[in-house]
């Protein structure tokens, strides 16, 4: 049988899977970008995330941080196909549009998430840049991971949620 | 937004005081487009949601968190990745925010408080994305070279 956890947890896992290439497809003018099938390797409570992380976190029924995390390279390329010229990976605009596709990713989720009863609201994004990042989760239930082909080389970018059914 | 800033300042400040009897002194401060800046060590981090938006990050230096989680446990951790540390980190940045928000609601803009993240890596670099409201504190623990650094990206509504 299904606790709640795991079934909010499903639920957010298929919102992610639609909301992801529709967002990159609508914003960059992309092919959707495929899912990539794979088995989760690390606990609830500690992961690891990539160079380039676009975070935002979630309050209400549903609470908790979802990261959208892409490499250097993903990070340049995406704002290169959005701003229409190349762009450094390292620069101010790369970290806007990671940022601004986090949030249109959180807003997408948010919205089918409250359609189903479940009034949330959201943060503003930050974006967490780094080698080898580990992130320990506090007080979560669930954490739903869905990876994605994006790019040129068809690398993996992740949208990872952790959070927690809320009583509050 | 010096509410923000000094209710920031209070609620660092408080918390220390209460959980952990350690007087901690504000040094720095900086408002608006921060510098940029690299922390190495162990950050705790509480976001909000609301008619405040925003995420409180505090940074420790590997040594600084382990001396507070002895302070606060009465054992020495093995090292800043065992989960007695992320656990306090995580429980500290709780309570700050938990402290901020109050103060924040008092003036009008409450939020809904997001459950806590702890980060560890050696060059953690977090960018507020243009957020309306940038405070970096950073204060001096009794006993440490090195300083608790605080960083509050957020934004008001309404």
């Amino acid at each position: 049988m299904q606790t709640a956890t795991t079934e909010i947890a499903d639920t957010i896992g298929k919102f992610i899977s639609e909301v992801t290439p529709a967002v990159i497809s609508t914003m960059l003018s992309w092919e959707a970008p495929a899912e990539i099938p794979f088995l989760p390797n690390d606990s609830v409570h500690s992961f690891t995330i990539g160079n380039i992380n676009g975070s935002i976190g979630f309050g209400g029924m549903v609470c908790g941080t979802l990261f959208f995390s892409v490499s250097l390279t993903q990070a340049a390329e995406m704002a290169s196909a959005l701003l229409g010229e190349p762009a450094d990976p390292e620069s101010r605009d790369c970290l806007d549009v990671v940022g601004e596709l986090t949030n249109m990713m959180a807003g997408g989720i948010k919205t089918r998430l409250n359609e189903l009863g479940y009034p949330m609201v959201m943060s503003i994004p930050n974006i967490i840049r780094g080698p080898s990042i580990r992130v320990a989760g506090k007080d979560v239930q669930f954490k739903v991971e869905r990876e994605f082909a994006l790019g040129s080389g068809g690398e993996a970018a992740r949208v990872i949620m952790i959070g927690r059914i809320s009583n509050d | 937004m010096q509410f923000i800033n000094d209710a920031v300042r209070e609620a660092v400040i408080g918390v220390f005081d209460t959980m952990l009897s350690l007087r901690l002194e504000a040094l720095e401060v900086a408002e608006g487009i921060l510098p940029a800046s690299t922390a190495a060590g162990i950050v705790g981090s509480v976001g909000m949601a609301g008619k405040i938006n925003g995420t409180v990050y505090m940074s420790y230096p590997d040594r600084l968190a382990c001396a507070i989680v002895e302070k606060m446990i009465g054992e020495a951790p093995a090292g800043v990745d065992q989960p007695e540390v992320t656990d306090v980190i995580g429980e500290l940045a709780n309570m700050v925010a938990g402290d901020l928000k109050r103060r924040t609601a008092e003036k009008g803009y409450n939020g809904l408080l997001v459950p806590p993240i702890v980060m560890l890596g050696n060059g953690i670099n977090i960018d507020s994305n243009g957020a309306p409201i940038s405070i970096f504190r950073s204060f001096r623990v009794p006993n440490s070279p090195e300083p608790l650094s605080v960083r509050f990206f957020a934004k008001l509504e309404g």
